[in-house]
């Protein structure tokens, strides 16, 4: 395997650290008031353009013990090899993946046994930054509650003391669903578009030193697989993408973005025109891989853990019925390219990464996966990955595949 | 009376032993930790073993290949078909038949002696192929019994693949029908009819299987509240029948609950039922006294006396059961676990891990004709205990 240093984005002259990144993105999104949808560009293939290529690292947990949990998660973020000093003296965000609710279950099953990020892993992986010097770990998601501290996030599971105890008190817990505590939201070009020209969120996934990716191994109905690229759906926040929005933003909506980013009926309320006139109404499979894709190209995510232990196949959630069941992979997975990781994390459900746009995985959509890649995010094709800790064959654990929906 | 129904018997021909689904073997076992045979597959295991008369062993694996093993395990043939296998198959018992259902819709009848089709035939599907439960095999009829996705049971003739009959299968079906001496056939379903339709709910059904004519034994109507609905129960465990007393054993899911029913055949009606607090995905095991054991989703195996009431509890210490446990006639219970424990668990409800796999163990163990335990495991392994 050879590496590659991230293309994305390049300014002539400097390499940048993730913050001055996204205050040139931020500043070149607001030096445009209204940014056109004239600005398109359809994915070309990028072969020509060195495609990142990282290592993804995976080993076996079965139980949601938190001292194994920790061991096997120090293991593989030492095969990494760099995770230390990503981490060292900065500031963190980890973007869970708690999904909408925390109100269901599956069928009495408490969610994070298969839908949601287990809180202990998420325990671990923040105990292991503070053990390698990160300042502090903010977890992140946009969650469908009142609260913008940590009383959103029990309902998963999360106990705020016990984090910070663990943590020694460097953790912050934050509904991004509105601006929360900041003045203004941050609005993030996006490069190279497919749908979104720029994003506007909350400036605690900009003002931040490393973004890590923290999410279930799944398969998803609509995008095919979601693993860390997916994750980033959570990152719009319902003030501005929310379903329960009416004509105007609104602070108090909690909202998640199926009008706006899943059927494209609707309209973000963002300050500035960020969507363009591509999506394709209702089609959930045209809309959601493409949008996937913006965030990842305007979030670069330096670190994706993936909480394999215990998960749901066949689909992605609660809201999809009897149609999901219970299975129990037991793994960890971990790596620094989110297309890399998530490739491997297909190839582990037993899934082809690279399979072509409607058929299995992707049987509903386009394969994102590809997507990125010819847009220069990562290397997708599994031949070209190195996998570590146990590898790709001992890892692998079929999944029963998702169904094909009818559009009507 | 046909032998895939008769009480216990020795050749596994299909999950759960034979068609009554109850798991119970046809005498006492004897085995040791210390005697465990492994052989490695291509793929992980989601599928129970089934046996023919020879001893030979029927092993299907999630990539989509089926593995014949000779009854010192060694490879016999292998042999692709289309799609990953997690339904169990079925062995014909007079003709070299094995009976397989894929992930992408595809009912194969392989010969056992080579592996080559004999015949493959589609299930129609609108928009859901996959075939999820195991196969139901009977010999009087010479018929197979599958259901798919695509929403319906289809009886099918064993020889040519032609149709005879099908039924309703409702939404989202994991749960393998069952068949007691005479070939009346034992289903349970989820109906949806509509939004807040009074007719949705869970229907525990007999069906002729010639005809496709049914009779309702027991509809239990979805909770009203519209996020509990008829679409978020499943329907997994499958009917078990205890020929002896004149009994079938239908799980329903319902909300985040589910419940256990005791139906009299003689008295038609449910002589009483318990509920347990989630849903239960395992279907049951029978004792040679006619005690129930349920493997729940808390992880606790509950063994019930035949009038329903507690015989004794047992914590596997993991975090759920996803399958079922199978039975001698001294009332040895064996199961596997989540995390690859292989759990032994005796009449008095004493019980003790035997062996560990590497990955998970979530299928149903089988017996073979002399008694071993064959476990597959999602490690490419096959275990015999």
């Amino acid at each position: 395997m050879s590496t590659h240093r991230h293309t994305i984005p390049i300014c002539p002259g400097t390499t940048f650290s993730r913050r001055e990144f996204l205050r040139r993105s931020i500043a070149a999104a607001a030096a445009a008031p209204t940014v056109s949808s004239s600005i398109l560009s359809h994915a070309a293939e990028t072969e020509s353009v060195s495609i990142p290529r990282k290592l993804t690292v995976v080993d076996i947990c079965k139980r949601y013990d938190y001292a194994e949990i920790r061991r096997v998660l120090s293991v593989l973020l030492d095969e990494l090899g760099d995770v230390r000093s990503l981490v060292k003296n900065k500031f963190v965000t980890v973007k869970t993946n708690l999904v909408n609710t925390s109100k269901e279950t599956i069928g009495g099953l408490p969610l994070w046994f298969g839908v949601t990020v287990h809180p202990k892993v998420a325990l671990a992986l923040g105990s292991l930054f503070v053990d390698y010097g990160a300042k502090r770990v903010t977890y992140c998601d946009q969650l469908p509650f009142v609260p913008i501290g940590p009383e959103s996030f029990e309902g998963y599971g999360f106990n705020f003391d016990e984090f910070s105890h663990t943590m020694d008190h460097k953790v912050r817990f934050i509904n991004t669903r509105n601006r929360g505590e900041h003045k203004d939201y941050a609005l993030v070009k996006v490069p190279n578009p497919e749908l979104a020209t720029a994003w506007e969120v909350n400036q605690e996934y900009v003002k931040t030193d490393v973004l890590v990716s923290l999410c279930k191994l799944k398969s998803h109905v609509s995008g095919g697989v979601t693993m860390g690229m997916k994750n980033l759906f959570g990152v719009p926040p319902s003030s501005m993408y929310g379903d329960d929005l009416k004509d105007e933003p609104d602070e108090n909506a909690t909202g998640y973005r199926g009008y706006t980013m899943h059927e494209c009926s609707k309209k973000p309320l963002t300050s500035v025109t960020t969507f363009n006139d591509r999506s394709v109404l209702n089609d959930h499979g045209f809309n959601v891989p493409r949008f996937i894709v913006d965030l990842n190209a305007a979030f670069p995510v330096e670190l994706v853990v993936i909480d394999g232990i215990s998960v749901i196949q066949s689909a992605e959630g609660w809201w999809n019925g009897s149609m999901v069941s219970v299975t129990r992979p037991g793994l960890l997975i971990a790596g620094r390219n989110p297309v890399c990781t998530d490739a491997v994390g297909a190839a582990i459900m037993g899934f082809n990464p690279d399979a072509a746009d409607r058929t299995h995985p992707f049987a509903n959509g386009i394969n994102h996966l590809s997507l990125a890649r010819k847009k220069g995010l990562g290397e997708n094709r599994i031949q070209n990955l190195e996998v570590g800790g146990i590898g790709l064959e001992k890892a692998r654990y079929e999944y029963v595949p998702t169904y094909q929906r009818i559009n009507t | 009376m046909n032998e895939n129904t008769q009480p216990p018997n020795r050749i596994w021909r299909t999950s759960g032993g034979d068609n009554t689904r109850g798991g119970l073997f046809a005498d006492t076992t004897e085995h040791s930790a210390d005697a465990v045979q492994s052989v490695t597959l291509q793929a992980g295991v989601q599928s129970p073993v089934v046996v023919d008369s020879k001893g030979n062993r029927y092993v299907a694996d999630m990539a989509g290949v089926i593995h014949s093993l000779n009854p010192d395990n060694r490879p016999r043939w292998k042999q692709p078909v289309d799609g990953g296998v997690s339904a169990a198959p079925a062995v014909h018992p007079h003709d070299n038949l094995v009976f397989i259902g894929t992930h992408t819709g595809w009912m194969y009848a392989l010969d056992t002696e080579s592996g080559r089709p004999v015949w493959k035939k589609l299930i129609p599907s609108q928009w859901d192929e996959r075939i999820l439960s195991d196969i139901l095999l009977l010999p009087d009829l010479n018929a197979v019994v599958l259901n798919s996705w695509g929403g319906r049971f289809y009886a099918l003739d064993a020889h040519s693949g032609e149709e005879i009959s099908q039924w309703s299968a409702g939404i989202s079906p994991y749960a393998s029908a069952a068949a007691d001496m005479n070939e009346q056939v034992y289903c349970v379903r989820a109906d949806d009819e509509g939004w807040h339709d009074p007719k949705n709910g869970v229907r525990c059904f007999s069906v002729d299987p010639k005809t496709g004519n049914e009779e309702i034994l027991i509809f239990v109507p979805e909770n009203s509240k519209p996020n509990l609905s008829v679409r978020r129960i499943q329907v997994a465990a499958s009917p078990v029948i205890d020929q002896q007393r004149g009994m079938v054993y239908f799980i329903v899911n319902l909300d985040v609950e589910s419940t256990l029913y005791a139906y009299s055949f003689q008295e038609k009606k449910s002589l009483w039922d318990k509920t347990f607090s989630r849903h239960l995905v395992a279907t049951p095991g029978l004792l040679s006294d006619g005690s129930i054991v349920i493997a729940d989703m808390h992880g606790t195996v509950h063994v019930l006396h035949p009038d329903g009431t507690r015989r004794f509890q047992y914590p596997t210490g993991t975090d759920y059961c996803l399958s079922g446990p199978i039975c001698d006639q001294a009332n040895n219970i064996f199961l596997g676990d989540p995390e690859g424990n292989v759990h032994w668990i005796d009449s008095d409800g004493v019980g003790r891990i035997v062996m560990t796999a590497e990955r998970a163990i979530q299928c149903r163990p089988s017996f073979d004709p002399q008694g071993r335990v064959l476990i597959p495991s999602m490690d490419k392994t096959l275990y015999v205990l």
